[in-house]
């Protein structure tokens, strides 16, 4: 399983990573959530400690990824995906699945940190980012998660 | 399905929360180590992804250039400062043209780009035009200080109208910080004029040509209450734009060279990838020779923007419109240099490394486009003067 998902994850992240610059230097570029971490949050299991080996390899990969084609610092990339994933795990166990405010939630707790640390990233190479541009990757990466981690039927589940 | 026990789940909770918060902290903080050796382990990635998001971004959007100002060569600035800046010949006086390498406004000095061996010695008075700034202090080989006449406990003879329609002849005491400097000691008794100008006069220590000298300071302006005896005059001194440029040092004799120009530091660069993966077409990234510390970038003649960032042989350099860069990174030229906000054409002040009068554009300019002949400027850092103060 992990096997293929390598295979297919990381021409995906190949792909992505050679189009973000395009994309983001488009007219609504600004307002485009952060592929890499949509990547990330869609990849890795909810309980990401549970397939930790993997985890830690995804985030090692899209950081280097994310800072190949950026000025943000490496480090500062694996510390936003790494953040994002394990805040995730933290309060998805807390929390039902059931609700799609709930599940938003869990996403855009999520995705507080890597937008901290990009605006954070920002100021120090003197740039200015609209709030609205942070408040609208938080949304994004909610809304994904309410969207992806939808629970399938009822009578399907293995642990109904 | 294997379940790991509860003793392992609490200690991979607790590694995890280890790791995560070290790899926020290095985020945060930046260790240089570790910070060297992520940007070694993405170099050769980014060898290999920068080149085909470069080829993606060229056909998405093309780098074409429109309705830019044509771009006026750092003399204009520099032919302005020089124009606005030259005092009138004195006989016996010679005036030494000088670049200011580094503004210390909160020491009230300035640092400027030549010293002793281009013929600085400490006393020598500083003007800008017909205005008095102060005298040189401490000197080094290449720099000298300016110690400017608000600096505290810095003395200025100067002769200011009375009102008894004499020149009263006293002494200027500079404050420091942000006070105005205070007229002191005037002679004979009288009060000086509110609003007339102080003028320099010669001290004891200068040559007798500084007589000739026609230079003004500022103008008077009375503070507190003279009912309680509280009275003072300050005067409003302050720093012409242009001086932030160059000064003229008066000098007795000089040798073959009058102009003392600063070093700066060049290379040819190439485009390197036309937008950032984050922050899109606010950043771009430039190869230039590897060892090149830049401040700037330009393309043809006009400053494509600042770098932000260095990772070896790339640069990433921020791209914004001539009026939004930070005012005090900006000198305007009308008729005059100046830094009020109507001046139409814009140039660099210079400071933080980045070379003063690099051409910025007009106000209502767009960000440039790096697109024409790249280059990455930088200014030979001063060294401090070594003399005793």
């Amino acid at each position: 399983m992990k096997w293929v998902r390598w295979r297919v994850l990381l021409p995906v992240a190949l792909l992505i990573t050679v189009v973000a610059p395009a994309l983001r230097a488009s007219s609504l570029g600004q307002a485009l959530p952060d592929p890499w971490l949509l990547l990330a949050i869609g990849c890795v299991p909810a309980r990401a400690s549970d397939r930790l080996r993997y985890a830690v390899e995804v985030v090692l990969v899209l950081g280097v990824l994310r800072a190949s084609v950026s000025a943000v610092s490496p480090w500062s990339c694996w510390a936003g995906l790494a953040a994002a994933l394990f805040v995730r795990e933290r309060v998805h166990r807390h929390l039902s699945e059931e609700s799609f405010l709930l599940r938003f939630l869990v996403g855009a707790l999520a995705a507080l940190a890597p937008v901290l640390l990009d605006s954070l990233e920002a100021q120090r190479l003197g740039l200015e980012r609209a709030w609205t541009e942070s408040l609208l990757g938080v949304v994004w990466v909610g809304s994904f998660w309410a969207v992806v981690r939808r629970p399938g039927p009822r009578r399907l589940r293995l642990d109904r | 399905m294997f379940l790991p026990s509860v003793a392992e789940r609490h200690r991979r909770a607790v590694l995890l929360t280890v790791g995560v918060l070290a790899l926020l902290a290095q985020a945060v903080l930046r260790l240089a180590p570790l910070e060297s050796a992520g940007r070694a382990l993405t170099a050769p990635v980014a060898e290999f992804t920068m080149p085909l998001a470069a080829w993606v971004v060229e056909r998405v959007s093309p780098g074409a250039q429109e309705g830019l100002a044509p771009s006026l060569a750092s003399e204009a600035l520099i032919a302005a400062e020089r124009e606005a800046g030259r005092p009138e010949a004195v006989p016996g006086v010679a005036w030494l043209e000088v670049p200011v390498g580094r503004m210390e406004l909160d020491r009230h000095c300035l640092l400027l780009a030549a010293g002793a061996d281009f013929g600085l010695a400490p006393g020598m008075p500083v003007v800008y035009g017909n205005r008095w700034l102060g005298r040189i202090g401490a000197t080094g080989p290449s720099t000298a200080e300016v110690l400017l006449a608000s600096g505290a406990a810095r003395r200025t003879a100067v002769v200011v109208p009375g009102d008894r329609d004499q020149l009263l002849r006293a002494v200027l005491e500079g404050r420091g910080g942000d006070h105005r400097p205070l007229i002191r000691w005037p002679e004979p008794k009288g009060e000086p004029v509110v609003g007339s100008l102080v003028r320099y006069r010669r001290g004891s220590d200068d040559p007798p040509p500084y007589a000739g000298l026609d230079l003004r300071i500022g103008s008077v302006i009375r503070v507190g209450d003279p009912d309680r005896d509280s009275a003072a005059w300050e005067v409003d001194f302050d720093l012409p734009a242009g001086a932030e440029g160059r000064v003229f040092v008066a000098a007795g004799a000089v040798s073959e060279s009058v102009v003392a120009e600063p070093q700066v530091r060049s290379g040819a660069t190439q485009l390197a990838l036309r937008a950032d993966g984050v922050f899109g077409a606010r950043l771009c990234a430039l190869r230039a020779a590897a060892g090149v510390r830049a401040a700037v970038a330009t393309v043809d003649d006009r400053v494509l923007g600042r770098v932000v960032a260095q990772r070896g042989e790339l640069l990433w350099c921020s791209l914004r419109a001539p009026a939004q860069w930070p005012a005090s990174s900006w000198v305007g030229l009308d008729q005059n240099v100046a830094t009020r906000e109507e001046a139409e054409l814009l140039f660099t002040r210079g400071g933080s490394g980045v070379p003063r009068g690099l051409f910025l554009g007009a106000q209502s300019d767009p960000a440039p486009r790096p697109v024409g002949a790249l280059q990455v400027l930088g200014r030979v850092p001063l060294e401090e003067p070594e003399a005793e103060r």
